[in-house]
């Protein structure tokens, strides 16, 4: 058992009733006096040019207040990476894919704006379409924006260690390769916005997951004073990447908003948040790995290929994180990586949990998987004996101030009874493993900034009793006001009753969102030196007032405690009982109470606000690119899955997933558990079902939850969650992440399970029983 | 908006004289087909005529000696949890119980199942395993079609435009069944494939194999009746793999619904006859 009163416990989280209960306002539950209903035009062609477009008879339409196209948005680009930016609000001279924006409306009706939608007559001169990654990269290919000659937007090319020495050490040499599909993150909110502009202050409300990156995008993309726009962050359903960019909706719905002097509200449909996307790219891997005999790593050569779509969104960041979180979790030193990420005529990819390491982690632990069976050797031995170790610095340079990779292993071997099984398993079941990595925090802001990735606000109640946390992270559904509110309570020694969290909201405070699983150890930690500084404050006043030395006070379940004996409070608590006469539940007698101390703070000094900020050290090597992968922290975990294969139909039963991950130290121990049975199950549904499917003309044919299919509860099989604790020096109380880090093991340990059942390997995911049954029979293993 | 008419008839009688009036009324049940359609575009009724009201064409009766009457109102969750249905004909149970979810259960009706005349539709393999009849209000008049020459193609039956679907018939439950709704995922999910093998418990065996989604309506395959009255599986299974004329969709593939009839059919006769 920990010290702590608060933390590592289970306690509910603060927004739970809310959420339950259906109180919890999402942003397309908001409404206003005079709120128009906006709708967005979207491109029917996969590629064109657009010759004209005629939006005459929409705008005569009753009801119709604003009918907007590229000509209202002087040509502003935008997109995620300063250097990128490559998408505009309206497509102006050529539309890039199926679903790209050509116009909005704003109406009083949201049926009205769709049939204004109809109005708008757009002619298109068809273009030959690009649509698959490889052919994209031709010379004769068509070339989608002028400034991505062949069709790349960024390649990578890291060569660390010496691969060529390495080649002739090792005994056994493989070469493997791994193809995904496009995915949806299948969130249950449809992305949502609503502006409103008044006296030249932009307020947007959106199902956002990086108010900040937003607020900077609009006053870029608009021309607006940084500090008149303001975003804030209602409830949202679930983010998983896609949310962590502005979008053309976002500002098409400002401009609406701008343009009629009414607030504004644009909510996607399901088919217009498959179009969007902004979800994983599609990734096509091909490693070759060394190891010697003993099962010592050489080396890995690495080649990527990622299909981002139409646009850049996140995927510079993609293609970097790709190649360079395969420099852990194992001691890795010689490792070759060429990364190219091409755009090509579908909805543009961006951020998806576990941004970019997914499928190229799939890949080497499949390989991982291969290897030792060439080895003859058990694949948890040939990870154990490759895993790095706390203080070790890995070959790209990402320091490793954690880690509990040998003991997450440990536990998960040891909990499914790894060996018994694996030995011992009839025709069809299997049970495979598999290892992960990944960062705990981004190192660096998207744009070029040394900001503070955070800060927070802790106001004590003026009142007496309480504390305001205010902060700018976006709790997204993964908890982070529960963590903020747990840290400051046991901070101030309070009841996690007595703090309120207000946060999401860029007025309050700066940070730059819930991605890169960031928010533990980066608000985290700015939140406890917030929380540290209110109450130094306090107790300051109280040493200055009862003669007692600060170093001996302390405040402990709601009271002020003094370690070296009794406070003198009697002059405080008569005041206090003063000014309350009236009032019912005043203490008497008794230790002096947190209520007390922080009126008589207060009385003494007026407002008491502590302030935290959390700025990353100078993180990564020197070579092109070493920003992305950096962290002040990484997690990693380790997952064994057990399925049974119906060699018959390919069908496969997913009959238990026991995982293990280190997450430093887990500030709430049912919110570590929640993120790692998530990223199980989003893990599973990309690893057995998940795919988008397009017909020839670059259309999304499965543009929906009943065809684009996600794992149901009755699906999931038991999970077991293991958390590890190895107290991480940068994280607060020693936390940091369990966001992502945990869907890393779970395609492979399936795929490798998958094999240990059938003997046939599969290559391309996600791996449907139509795709094993393919296996099958190539490999011979179907009679009939 | 869409905008339709919306009638509420108390009455059968009162529905065929709106329908007589109203060529582009459409009949609405649970609403869990329509609705979508209409949402998406696929159809605009000019007039939606809900038959919820009608008392005759709910409840679940015991007809004959051991057949079932069950009203075209009934919905999957009642034949989910109706004791009667679950006793006497549990492979019906089974089949409500893999479609859809809770919430779309509970509105769901088995006669837009049935008349809504999709391929992959849950509850007919079973019904038409169980040599099911369908009760049709038409010119004032009751008629009974047998289940088996009732769908024309996707979405088309032999129902005339002011003709009602009151009952489900099944006359001889006196059988046992075995239905396979073969998906990717555990709920939410259409037939890829579904099988339906039945045979009598008592007396020659005189089995039904029924395949779902891999033709243009549920089709029986006589040949595989035929081998499987003779005790011969293997050939059965192969029957039903020549019968079957799948399409390509969005769920699977042609070759893979052939290639998974084979065992399914297999799976179901050894559940059916084993001992
Ligand atoms: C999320 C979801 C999941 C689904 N999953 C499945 C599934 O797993 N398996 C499956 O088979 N289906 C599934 N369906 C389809 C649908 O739920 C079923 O077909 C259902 O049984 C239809 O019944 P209903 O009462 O809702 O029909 P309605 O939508 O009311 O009507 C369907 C059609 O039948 C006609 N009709 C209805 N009643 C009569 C009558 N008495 N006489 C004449 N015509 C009539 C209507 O005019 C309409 O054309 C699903 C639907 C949804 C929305």
């Amino acid at each position: 058992m920990s010290d702590y009163r608060i933390l590592n416990t289970r306690a509910p989280r603060v927004d739970a009733f809310d959420k339950v209960t259906g109180k919890a306002k999402y942003t397309d539950d908001l409404s206003m006096p005079e709120m128009l209903f906006g709708a967005i035009l979207h491109s029917p062609q996969a590629h064109a040019r657009i010759v004209k477009v005629d939006t005459t008879e929409a705008k005569k339409l009753p009801g119709v207040k604003a009918v907007i196209t590229s000509e209202d948005t002087e040509g502003i680009a935008f997109g995620v990476s300063p250097a990128r930016y490559d998408e505009q609000i309206f497509a102006s001279e050529r539309v890039r894919y199926v679903g790209d924006e050509i116009a909005a409306v704003a109406a009083v009706t949201p049926e009205i704006a769709r049939q204004a939608l109809d109005l708008i007559k757009v002619e298109f001169e068809e273009l030959p379409s690009v649509l698959d990654a490889h052919l994209a990269m031709d010379d004769e290919a068509e070339q989608l924006h002028e400034r991505y000659k062949n069709n790349i937007v960024q390649q990578v090319h890291w060569d660390f260690g010496d691969v060529e020495a390495a080649q002739k050490e090792a005994d056994v040499i493989r070469t493997d390769e791994l193809t995904s599909k496009m995915q949806d993150a299948a969130f249950l909110e449809p992305q949502s916005a609503l502006a409103t502009y008044d006296q030249g202050y932009l307020t947007m409300y959106s199902s956002t997951q990086a108010p900040h990156y937003i607020q900077r995008t609009l006053a870029m993309a608009l021309s607006l004073p940084l500090h008149k726009v303001r975003v804030v962050k209602p409830a949202v359903g679930g983010g998983f990447g896609p949310k962590a960019a502005c979008s053309s909706m976002e500002l098409a719905t400002c401009l609406l908003a701008m343009k009629t002097g009414k607030p504004v509200k644009i909510t996607f449909d399901r088919e217009q948040v498959f179009l969007h996307s902004r979800a994983r790219h599609q990734f096509f891997h091909k490693m070759t790995t060394g190891v010697r005999k003993d099962g010592t790593i050489c080396f890995l050569e690495h080649e990527a290929l990622l299909d981002g779509g139409a646009y850049c969104s996140f995927g510079i960041a993609t293609v970097y994180y790709a190649g360079s979180l395969l420099g852990g979790p194992y001691r890795l030193e010689n490792m070759k990586y060429d990364g190219y990420r091409v755009v090509t005529n579908k909805p543009a990819c961006g951020a998806q949990r576990g941004h970019g390491a997914v499928i190229a982690r799939a890949c080497f632990e499949i390989q991982l998987d291969r290897i030792a069976e060439e080895l003859n050797m058990d694949p948890v031995e040939l990870r154990l004996k490759n895993v790095r170790e706390a203080g070790e610095t890995t070959c790209n340079e990402l320091y490793l101030s954690s880690f509990g990779m040998k003991e997450a292993l440990e536990a998960v071997r040891d909990s499914a009874a790894w060996k018994n099984k694996r030995d011992d398993q009839p025709d069809g079941k299997g049970i495979g493993a598999a290892c992960g990595f990944f960062v705990s925090g981004a190192g660096y802001p998207i744009y070029y900034s040394k900001t503070p990735h955070c800060t927070v606000v802790t106001k004590l109640n003026e009142v007496g009793g309480g504390v305001i946390v205010e902060s700018g992270a976006a709790d997204i559904g993964q908890g982070s006001d529960t963590m903020l509110a747990m840290i400051t309570a046991e901070v101030l020694g309070i009841p996690l009753s007595d703090v309120r969290v207000m946060s999401g909201d860029s007025d309050l405070a700066v940070d730059l969102g819930a991605y890169s699983s960031r928010t533990t150890l980066m608000t985290g930690t700015a939140a406890k030196e917030a929380a540290e500084s209110v109450k130094a404050q306090i107790l300051e006043v109280i040493a200055d007032k009862t003669g007692a030395s600060i170093d001996d006070l302390d405040v402990i379940d709601g009271e002020v405690i003094n370690s070296k004996g009794d406070l003198n409070i009697e002059e405080l608590r008569h005041d206090f009982r003063m000014e309350h006469r009236g009032f019912r539940g005043i203490v008497k007698s008794g230790n002096l109470t947190f209520n007390e101390a922080a009126r008589v703070a207060f009385i003494d000094k007026g407002s008491i606000v502590g302030t935290g900020k959390y700025s990353p050290p100078k993180l990564g090597g020197s070579f092109k690119g070493a920003a992305v992968g950096t962290s002040p922290a990484f997690g990693c975990s380790a997952q064994i899955a057990e399925v049974d294969v119906n060699l018959d139909t390919g069908e496969v039963t997913v009959e238990k997933i026991t995982g293990a991950h280190d997450c430093g130290f887990a500030i709430n121990r049912t919110q570590v558990e929640g993120q790692m049975q998530g990223s199980m199950m989003m893990g599973m549904g990309e690893a057995l079902m998940e795919e988008i499917k397009y017909d020839e003309c670059g259309r999304v044919i499965n543009a929906n939850l009943a065809e684009y299919k996600i794992p149901t509860s009755l699906d999931m099989p038991p999970l077991e969650s293991i958390i590890i604790e190895s107290h991480e020096p940068n994280g607060p109380f020693g936390a940091k992440e369990v966001g992502e880090g945990g869907i890393m093991p779970t395609i492979p340990a399936i795929l490798n399970a998958i094999y240990d059942a059938t003997g046939v390997r599969i290559n391309e995911l996600p791996v449907t029983p139509e795709r094993i049954r393919t296996a099958l029979r190539k490999a011979g293993k179907v009679n009939k | 908006m869409i905008q339709f008419e919306y009638g509420c008839p108390g009455s059968l009688m009162e529905t065929t004289s709106i329908l007589r009036n109203n060529p582009e009324a459409v009949l609405l049940a649970g609403g869990t087909d329509i609705l979508v359609r209409i949402k998406q575009g696929m159809i605009q009724p000019a007039m939606l005529v809900d038959i919820k009201s009608i008392t005759e064409l709910h409840g679940i009766s015991s007809i004959e000696q051991n057949g079932l009457r069950i009203g075209a109102l009934t919905t999957l969750t009642e034949l989910v949890e109706n004791d009667l249905i679950r006793n006497r004909c549990p492979v019906l149970s089974a089949a409500a119980l893999s479609m859809a979810c809770v919430q779309v259960r509970n509105r769901a009706t088995i006669g837009g199942n049935v008349a809504n005349a999709s391929p992959a539709a849950d509850t007919v393999p079973p019904l038409m395993a169980f040599d099911a009849e369908l009760e049709i209000f038409a010119d004032e008049d009751i008629k009974r079609v047998p289940i088996g020459e009732f769908f024309t193609a996707p979405g088309e039956t032999v129902l005339q435009e002011n003709e009602i679907l009151t009952a489900i018939l099944i006359p001889d439950t006196a059988r046992k069944a075995h239905y396979i709704k073969h998906t990717l995922r555990e709920a939410m999910d259409i037939a890829g494939v579904g099988v339906c093998v039945s045979r009598k418990t008592q007396g020659a065996p005189d089995p039904r194999v029924v395949l779902g989604a891999v033709a243009p309506t549920p089709i029986r395959v006589p040949a595989a009746e035929q081998f499987l009255s003779e005790g011969k599986i293997e050939e059965a299974c192969a029957a039903a793999v020549d019968a079957a004329r799948p399409i390509d969709d969005v769920r699977a593939s042609a070759s893979y619904r052939k290639d998974v009839i084979y065992p399914l059919v297999k799976r179901a006769s050894y559940a059916v006859f084993a001992r």
